[in-house]
């Protein structure tokens, strides 16, 4: 064989490797969303025990009515016992399993929330969190009131102020996000419209406080139950690295929500300054 | 994948021992790998697709403290356990239409400047949409084994549970029965695009079904549905009282996107109406014009009709009012028409007769394009209703009537005069119209 024929060949098993390892991960996925179809009835039973939205959203509305409002070097609440513990312990339950999210270890990999690709019950327990986030997010709006003006302000100079937009500001996007040993930082993306970021840690009991995330020059650690709310997109903050050689259990979940104005208020705003939404 | 990864050995190996150049050898195998490969690709795509809606769907239904619905007029209740045993079932194709070629001389002779700046803007909107195609999904229909129903302050209340003592066997509940204006259910126009194709969507699920209407049924009800092969009988009228039934059928969304028709049920009574196996008409060079004589006087929206009538009638139209054509008749005619003209209205309605391929002609006033333009409505005129950039946010504007042609691959011509229809403009625009049609 040529070497160009024999360099054609390898590149060809190259591709067959490549295709069969990303058919592998797919496979692996439709086992995934499988794993408990079984036993939905006895899953969905036992959330319906468990999440109370009522009971949730008022002790989590008392946590973050609870949490001092911090300056330095952000402006920022830090919310403890957000949840319930047994509410807690069921998202914890209902996080998917590494092969169902999407992208790089090096840059976290990420899931939208509540997903699309998982199993039933924890899509409904994704979509119960989806409720919470969408009843504090009023309050959320208001403790952080005074600092969000002026950020709506400096972001948006030719808007009128954030008073004065007449729009419903809301949860506009979740995600989950995982990092593994390899998680070097996030891939640069923002999310203009964001004005608030909700981060909570959803640390397991074997989950140290290691490899939290940082608010400027403050490290925060990994806590379990607890949320960072800050004024911004998801740039605000960042995620601590894991490194390559860290155990390959050392895994940190978090679930992240943005508020922002609805998509027909961005919309509208967006004609206001002349560009797209 | 053991199988693959043996098949690659098996490659490697067979490649070896083969009689033909090995290169060659390699190379063919190669490609059948890949090839496999591909189609496996594919194969586990879909299973992930329907997997991905089917795992996302159930969990929309069985959402906790409330159901996730395609329809905020339904409550679906019940514990979250109840309501794991309701199905979402869809129902028809989806429907894309390439809607431009549809699209015939549009003209706009109207003095009045509001006017005209509304056509314009709704021209340029159109313009502006990045895709040209119409769509519409399946609809979809709650499927419930054993429920309790009734409407209280305008909602349909759903209690998935199977009853003790039913009082009904099979109930379907299609939309206009717990979410639309009294007036709506009674017009001929809503009930063949919006009302019959939930009915005849339901009844694919269950022939057997009994249908509760909100009112009594009318003339062309019966005559409509008796056309279709379906049994009027079926319809009862419900006032909305509880009911308890083995199984419930519950029209949720006519898959419509952004205030666009819905064009899948749409199509799929259509089959049924016009069924494309249907004997041809001896004849399909047949003009119609609809009247409007037969409204009531402030939805005929135009002062000079009988002039109109006359100038359609000399270019060799024959003018019909609805109210005065047995239904059976009305088909005839339409499935004769090669150009059916009108004021914009449900007169109209019966181009779901037509052949693909019929011209329709459109007469738009000024008093239709300001109706259509208030209350803030869709986007081309100022309202929230509908996406930007897309073709269906003009579903409920001056073009209703081009995108329902459209879906039935009929063009559709529009002409905006004023209250008083100009007629010299109008048989200018006639004539180019008519020119344009190729003799059948």
């Amino acid at each position: 064989m040529k070497g160009r024929e024999a360099g054609s060949v390898r590149s060809q098993l190259a591709a067959l490797a490549a295709g069969m390892a990303a058919l592998g991960r797919r496979m692996e996925q439709l086992a995934a969303v499988h794993r408990d179809g079984g036993g939905e009835a006895a899953q969905i039973a036992r959330l319906e025990r468990l999440l109370d939205l009522d009971a949730v959203v008022a002790h989590a509305r008392d946590a973050v009515a609870r949490a001092d409002l911090a300056d330095d070097p952000a402006p920022h609440l830090l919310v403890a016992d957000l949840l319930p513990s047994d509410a807690y312990r069921a998202l914890l339950g209902a996080i998917p399993v590494p092969v169902l999210f999407e992208g790089r270890v090096e840059h976290g990999q990420e899931m939208r929330a509540p997903p699309r690709l998982a199993p039933m019950s924890s899509i409904v327990t994704w979509m119960f969190v989806d409720e919470i986030a969408r009843a504090l997010s009023d309050l959320l709006v208001a403790r952080l009131a005074e600092p969000l003006a002026a950020f709506a302000g400096a972001r948006f100079p030719s808007l009128p102020p954030l008073g004065d937009w007449g729009a419903a500001i809301t949860v506009s996007e979740a995600r989950l996000v995982r990092r593994a040993p390899g998680y070097a930082g996030r891939a640069p993306g923002e999310r203009p419209w964001e004005l608030i970021t909700g981060i909570v840690d959803l640390a397991r009991p074997q989950d140290s406080p290691e490899h939290g995330s940082r608010l400027g020059s403050r490290t925060i650690p990994f806590r379990a139950n607890t949320a960072l709310i800050c004024i911004g997109g998801a740039e605000a903050h960042v995620y601590a690295p894991i490194p390559a050689g860290a155990p390959s259990q050392t895994e940190r979940y978090t679930y992240e929500f943005g508020i922002g104005p609805t998509k027909a208020a961005r919309r509208r705003l967006a004609a206001l300054l002349g560009g797209a939404a | 994948m053991t199988r693959l990864k043996a098949a690659l050995a098996k490659v490697l190996g067979g490649a070896a021992a083969s009689r033909e150049p090995p290169s060659a050898a390699l190379r063919d195998r190669l490609t059948s790998l890949t090839a496999r490969l591909d189609e496996m690709h594919r194969r586990v795509e879909g299973l992930l697709r329907f997997e991905r809606e089917r795992a996302y769907e159930r969990a929309g239904l069985t959402a906790i403290p409330r159901a996730r619905l395609l329809a905020s007029s339904i409550a679906l209740e019940g514990t979250p356990s109840e309501r794991l045993r309701v199905a979402r079932v869809r129902v028809g194709d989806p429907v894309e239409r390439q809607y431009s070629p549809w699209v015939g001389i549009t003209r706009c002779a109207s003095t009045a400047p509001d006017v005209g700046e509304l056509w314009a803007r709704l021209l340029r909107f159109e313009a502006d949409c990045r895709d040209d195609v119409l769509r519409g999904f399946p609809c979809t229909i709650l499927d419930v084994p054993g429920a309790e129903i009734a409407l209280v302050d305008g909602t349909l209340r759903i209690t998935p549970r199977m009853p003790a003592r039913p009082t009904a066997g099979v109930v379907a509940v299609p939309r206009c029965s717990y979410d639309a204006a009294a007036r709506k259910v009674g017009n001929f126009g809503h009930w063949m695009l919006d009302w019959a194709p939930q009915i005849v969507a339901l009844w694919t699920l269950a022939p057997d079904a009994t249908v509760l209407m909100p009112q009594a049924s009318k003339w062309f009800h019966t005559a409509t549905l008796a056309h279709m092969g379906l049994d009027p009988g079926r319809l009862v009228p419900w006032d909305g009282a509880p009911i308890a039934c083995r199984r419930l059928l519950a029209f949720e969304s006519d898959g419509r996107t952004g205030g666009g028709r819905p064009l899948s049920p749409l199509m799929e009574a259509r089959r049924l109406l016009a069924p494309a196996d249907a004997p041809t008409a001896a004849t399909w060079n047949r003009r119609i014009y609809v009247s409007r004589r037969d409204a009531p006087k402030k939805r005929r929206w135009i002062v000079n009709e009988p002039q109109v009538e006359e100038l359609f009638r000399s270019r060799g139209f024959d003018v019909i009012v609805m109210r005065d054509c047995p239904f059976e008749e009305q088909v005839r005619l339409f499935r004769e028409a090669r150009v059916v003209a009108g004021l914009n209205g449900g007169g109209l309605t019966d181009i779901v007769f037509a052949r693909p391929g019929t011209d329709v002609v459109v007469l738009l006033s000024d008093t239709l394009i300001r109706w259509y333009a208030g209350g803030g409505r869709s986007v081309w005129a100022g309202g929230e209703r509908g996406g930007e950039g897309h073709l269906a946010a003009l579903g409920d504007s001056p073009r209703f009537w081009t995108h329902v042609a459209a879906t039935f691959e009929q063009r559709c011509h529009s002409f905006v005069g004023g209250d008083e229809m100009p007629l010299a403009d109008l048989a200018r625009f006639l004539d180019d119209v008519l020119a344009g049609i190729e003799p059948a």
